[in-house]
């Protein structure tokens, strides 16, 4: 059985159609991504999944379970980890969990110890006994990661779950998640911007873009498809000519000339570098700077969207706005 | 119920470490108690069919309602705190009936108001009001709880 199936799944608002048919076919341990900018329906169709919003159209199941005719149980079987700051900042750390243990039914003779586990998990054990409100903004963020770990849901929604925390921590969460996606065999569906953590972490991705998946595959053939690694080289002039004699060559895949920026995709860029340049001074055309990169996902991005992912954007969250700050 | 039970229980929390408000709270009420019901006790008489009586005694029970109703009245009001900062999300996104977590809200406010009460009937004793009878005093009490938790209900339905 898939963890998580969609069919068609539509949501409009009004006369904005947010979501306009999402097809998803999630498996048990997956930890898949959903990247994509804001306003692309990705939050929607998450908070679709979690129960938070209601299809207007279209079908989406959590282990076979209908998120509109049986929301309970669906909710039994997820944890969400939300972007924006959703603890009870009059409460200890501890009650926080306490109060999340008891909503889920955690059996009352196993809660103490499993608060204990998450709290070693996020190395927040030390100050489990203080007012939230004296946390960090990083250590809130753990707080919320061991909330929705603590029932042992069987998929766990996280919303740009390193969002503004410092690089330590980043590596930190990463991790956890991780292993716990491992060792545990959860489901995971990731929401970021980062490009580094949806290479990193995921098994899957899906790209969204204006309420459509417009690409979903692994991380690694995601990357092929952008043919390779590319190469960036500024010629201030001259850039047509070098552009029309670099096509010729065969390792060349494709070429982008935007101002004097001139973009090529080829297959190993380390060797081709060498190449290109002869080529140039053969052709007496200036190239005062070349670089080289393995394509990211933000290549990928370009390449089915024809824009950049602005990490400016990424701000927002499953239930829409809500003033606070981490 | 035991998801109701839960509910009250995060509201109890913070009503009790709230203790500054729980304080300040309950000054308005003695104020208005000391103020006008001494300083017009000794100028105003009232008779009825029951005799005559304090014009204390008359104010302390209006007291206690208001008391009663705006401390109903601030615990509705805080499921709009719970959703300006986010926590209501975390609720409703739990397995609990929406009716369970009206109901854990409006039996926290109940109890706190009821609290409130008490201590404000306590208190008033102190300054001269006479309490007719453990009768009275009961079926006072359970007037009071009855629109309390009605207060509070309405006001819940309303943010939800």
């Amino acid at each position: 059985m898939k963890a998580i199936e969609t069919k068609d799944l539509v949501k409009r608002f009004e006369d904005v159609e947010a979501v306009k048919g999402i097809n998803l076919e999630i498996e048990e341990g997956e930890l898949f991504g959903l990247l994509g900018p804001n306003g692309a329906g990705k939050t929607t169709t998450i908070s679709m999944l979690c129960t938070i919003v209601r299809p207007t159209s279209g079908s989406a199941t959590i282990y076979g379970h209908d998120v509109r005719k049986e929301s309970d149980t669906v909710r039994g079987l997820i944890g969400i980890v939300f972007q924006d700051p959703s603890l009870d900042d009059n409460l200890t750390g501890r009650e926080n969990l306490d109060f999340h243990g008891r909503l889920y039914k955690v059996p009352r003779g196993e809660i103490a110890g499993r608060i204990n586990d998450v709290l070693e998990l996020v190395e927040l054990s030390d100050k489990a006994d203080v007012i939230v409100k004296k946390y960090s903004g990083g250590m809130k963020r753990r707080l919320e990661i061991a909330r929705g770990l603590l029932h042992h849901p069987k998929v766990l929604f996280l919303d740009e779950p390193t969002l503004g925390l410092d690089p330590q921590t980043r590596r930190h969460i990463w991790e956890y998640i991780g292993r716990l996606n491992r060792e545990k065999q959860i489901t995971m569906i990731l929401t970021t911007h980062y490009m580094d953590e949806a290479d990193q972490l995921c098994d899957r991705i899906a790209i969204v873009d204006h309420g459509k998946i417009v690409a979903m595959d692994t991380p690694d053939n995601l990357k092929h498809d952008v043919g390779g690694d590319v190469v960036i080289m500024t010629v201030p002039n001259g850039g047509e000519q070098l552009k029309a004699k670099l096509e010729q060559l065969e390792v060349v895949k494709s070429t982008q000339l935007v101002d004097s920026t001139l973009r090529l995709s080829v297959d190993k860029g380390e060797t081709a570098i060498p190449v290109f340049m002869d080529v140039a001074r053969q052709e007496g055309i200036a190239v005062p700077s070349i670089s080289l990169h393995e394509p990211t996902l933000e290549d990928i991005f370009i390449k089915y969207t024809g824009r950049e992912i602005r990490a400016q954007e990424a701000a927002g969250g499953f239930a829409g706005h809500v003033p606070g700050r981490r | 119920m035991g998801d109701i039970y839960s509910i009250w229980l995060r509201e109890m929390i913070r009503y009790i470490r709230a203790r500054s408000r729980v304080v300040t709270s309950l000054i308005t009420p003695l104020l208005w108690l000391i103020i006008f019901g001494s300083g017009f006790s000794s100028s105003l008489s009232f008779g009825g069919p029951g005799g005559s009586t304090n014009y204390i005694n008359f104010l302390a029970p209006g007291i206690l309602g208001m008391t009663v109703l705006f401390t109903s009245i601030f615990s509705g009001m805080s499921v709009m705190f719970d959703k300006e900062f986010g926590f209501l999300k975390e609720i409703l996104v739990a397995p609990v009936s929406r009716t369970s977590i009206v109901l854990g809200k409006a039996l926290g406010g109940t109890t706190q108001a009821s609290i409130q009460a008490l201590l404000i009937l306590a208190l008033s004793t102190l300054i001269g009001v006479k309490i007719s009878g453990p009768l009275g005093l009961a079926g006072a009490l359970g007037a009071y709880s009855r629109d309390d938790v009605l207060h509070r209900h309405g006001f819940c339905r309303a943010r939800y």
